[in-house]
């Protein structure tokens, strides 16, 4: 059950979010950022960050037992985002296939919350529509109700 | 309980974060596949076309 979420930092202009994932393999910086796409779209992305070269990398399985809980702080980075950029979509997708899966699997998990909130879409087949579980969407969209 | 772990939570900033990854593109790969996706498209219409699909569609 995802209970908690981790402390999270906000750039100045609500665009870049950093935080700490702390399990086993020890304190791992994350970094989550909305970039810029197009006129009103935001592509949601996410990694862990090199403490030594200050890279960021979304390919790198750090698996520090703590997935709900890292899921659970990027999902609440919405809520600042939409709060500053209001009108605009974020994108999602995972880095991987398995990672997009993943993804899914969490999004259902956290459905009840986000809807509250957002709109949340799934896309498949070049189709968009609302999210629904069980359905295998290749990407997401998520708007501010 | 899940809504207490999402739930609203003053963000503190951090002015140095802009500064730090000025200039950089990160997630490039990610980056540029999400201008590919979205090109040409106005996503805006689809999520409303999408709605209201649901609407008629709703019995």
């Amino acid at each position: 059950m995802i209970d908690r979420k981790y402390e999270v930092v906000a750039s100045n202009d609500w665009l870049i979010y950093e935080f700490v994932s702390i399990g086993p393999k020890g304190k791992i910086p994350k970094t989550v950022i909305y970039q810029h796409i197009d006129d009103n779209i935001y592509n949601l992305a996410f990694g862990d960050k090199d403490s030594i070269s200050g890279n960021i990398d979304d390919l790198v399985i750090t698996d520090n037992q703590d997935t709900e809980i890292v899921l659970a702080t990027v999902a609440s980075t919405l809520f600042d985002f939409f709060d500053n950029y209001n009108g605009t979509i974020v994108l999602a997708k995972g880095s991987t296939q398995s990672r997009t899966r993943l993804y899914r699997r969490y999004l259902t998990i956290l459905l009840e919350i986000i809807e509250e909130n957002f709109l949340l879409l799934g896309e498949l087949n070049g189709e968009v529509e609302r999210f629904k579980k069980n359905k295998e969407y290749t990407s997401f969209l998520i708007t501010k109700l | 309980m899940l809504k207490d772990a999402v739930k609203r939570k003053k963000t503190e900033i951090d002015p140095t974060l802009t500064e730090k990854y000025k200039g950089q593109v990160l997630f490039k790969e990610k980056y540029e596949w999400a201008m590919n996706h979205v090109k040409g498209r106005d996503i805006k219409k689809e999520i409303e076309e999408a709605l209201n699909k649901e609407r008629i569609t709703k019995p």
